[in-house]
């Protein structure tokens, strides 16, 4: 466990799992946040009250005798990062999910802000997916080691369907543009999702699955030319017409013309 | 998850794993002024200042008004060197090691959790005379 400010990490050999470790941990912190936002209500600096509130923190952990403070670069199964100047907190851990007998291991980050108990939940590795809990969810007992990793499994079920769309017995599913768009200053991981049967999409933050809104009527358009294209592509390159270097030129020439029309 | 997993993690005793070495370093009988922060028994904040007794590369013994708990962490920040100069304005964090309760005050010896960060410049390095 890391607290942002903090010279060294806080370690623990037996109560790591977050089945075990994330509600109390999130419990310890949201009061070692409060105490930072009361220090710097007090006149204290920002960097202080930090440094007051990860020094609360960190002692409360020191009174059970399984926890130990130790340098950093350790590589650790579960890892949290605790920032309680901004509140949040960042985890990375291994879920496992036993479906048939078979088991899959599953990486995850999970962000969030302490305060208000909700968390995205990101899979690392070949069919990332995001999904969200709130901190309600997280107090079911083994909701980590079932609940989530249950759910991730589910997801790259899903992510596999979505790779083979023609599996039998699934179900047509709104289209869903992945993307990450670059501001001014941060990269931004988006979706965009239609609305149903609507002419509107739908504008998510991938990582927290936030809903930023709907996509104006002009951005559609160009979108769903895109779209078109995309398909007509596709389907010309299934044909055998277009492949490799061509099929962008293609892509190119019918996006073009789309425009015009 | 149910209430007493809060209270499982957190026992009684502290954590002497964390500093095993129990300032086996040279030590100085250096006075120095520095402000010791912390959090006190009672949960709440404190700032105060007082003179080390002596110190090492990695930890220092000062008094303080009031009794903290071993293991503890504390942040200190040297107020002025011994040649009067203003100190470091940087804190850096030490861990309780000992508490022993004097006349007048609580004396405690405390381990530097950043062995990385000279935190005095008045301790001499290895080979060279106090200043």
């Amino acid at each position: 466990m890391e607290i942002a400010g903090f010279p060294q990490v806080l370690h623990t050999r037996n109560y790591g799992h977050p089945d075990v470790l994330f509600v109390p941990l999130i419990q310890e912190a949201r009061a070692a946040v409060s105490f930072c936002e009361r220090l710097i209500a007090d006149g204290e600096t920002q960097e202080e009250a930090a440094s007051m509130s990860g020094i609360q923190l960190a002692t409360s952990f020191l009174k059970n005798p399984s926890f130990s403070l130790s340098a950093r670069g350790m590589q650790e199964e579960h890892y949290y990062f605790l920032d309680l100047a901004s509140g949040t907190i960042r985890m990375k851990s291994r879920l496992y999910a036993e479906v048939s007998r078979r088991t899959s291991m599953f990486k995850v980050e999970i962000v969030g802000r302490i305060p208000e108990g909700i968390y995205a939940v990101r899979t690392i590795g070949e069919s990332p997916a995001t999904f969200q809990f709130d901190h309600e969810s997280a107090q079911h007992p083994l909701f980590f080691s079932t609940i989530l990793a249950e759910e991730c499994l589910h997801l790259k079920v899903q992510h596999e369907r979505f790779l083979r769309p023609d599996m039998p017995g699934r179900k047509p599913e709104p289209p869903e543009v992945c993307l990450t768009v670059e501001t001014s200053s941060r990269k931004v991981p988006v979706i965009l999702r239609k609305k149903g049967e609507r002419e509107e999409w739908e504008l998510f933050d991938a990582e927290l699955g936030a809903r930023f809104g709907v996509l104006p009527a002009e951005a559609t358009d160009h979108l769903q030319h895109l779209l078109e294209s995309l398909s007509e592509m596709l389907e010309a390159v299934a044909g055998g017409k277009h492949s490799g270097p061509a099929a962008s030129d293609y892509l190119a020439t019918a996006v073009k013309d789309r425009a015009k029309s | 998850m149910p209430d007493n997993t809060k209270s499982d993690l957190r026992g009684a005793a502290g954590t002497a794993e964390s500093h095993p070495n129990q300032r086996r370093e040279r030590r100085y009988p250096l006075l120095i002024p520095i402000e010791v922060s912390g959090i006190g028994k009672d949960g709440r904040p404190f700032h105060e200042n007082t003179v080390t007794s002596d110190v090492s590369e990695r930890g220092c013994r000062f008094s303080l008004s009031k009794e903290l708990e071993r293991d503890s962490i504390v942040a200190i920040r040297v107020l002025r060197t011994l040649a009067g100069a203003p100190g470091d304005s940087r804190m850096v964090m030490f861990q309780i090691i000992h508490v022993r309760q004097e006349p007048s005050a609580w004396s405690m010896g405390a381990w530097t959790l950043q062995p990385d960060v000279t935190w005095c410049p008045d301790i001499p390095r290895e080979g060279e005379p106090p200043r």
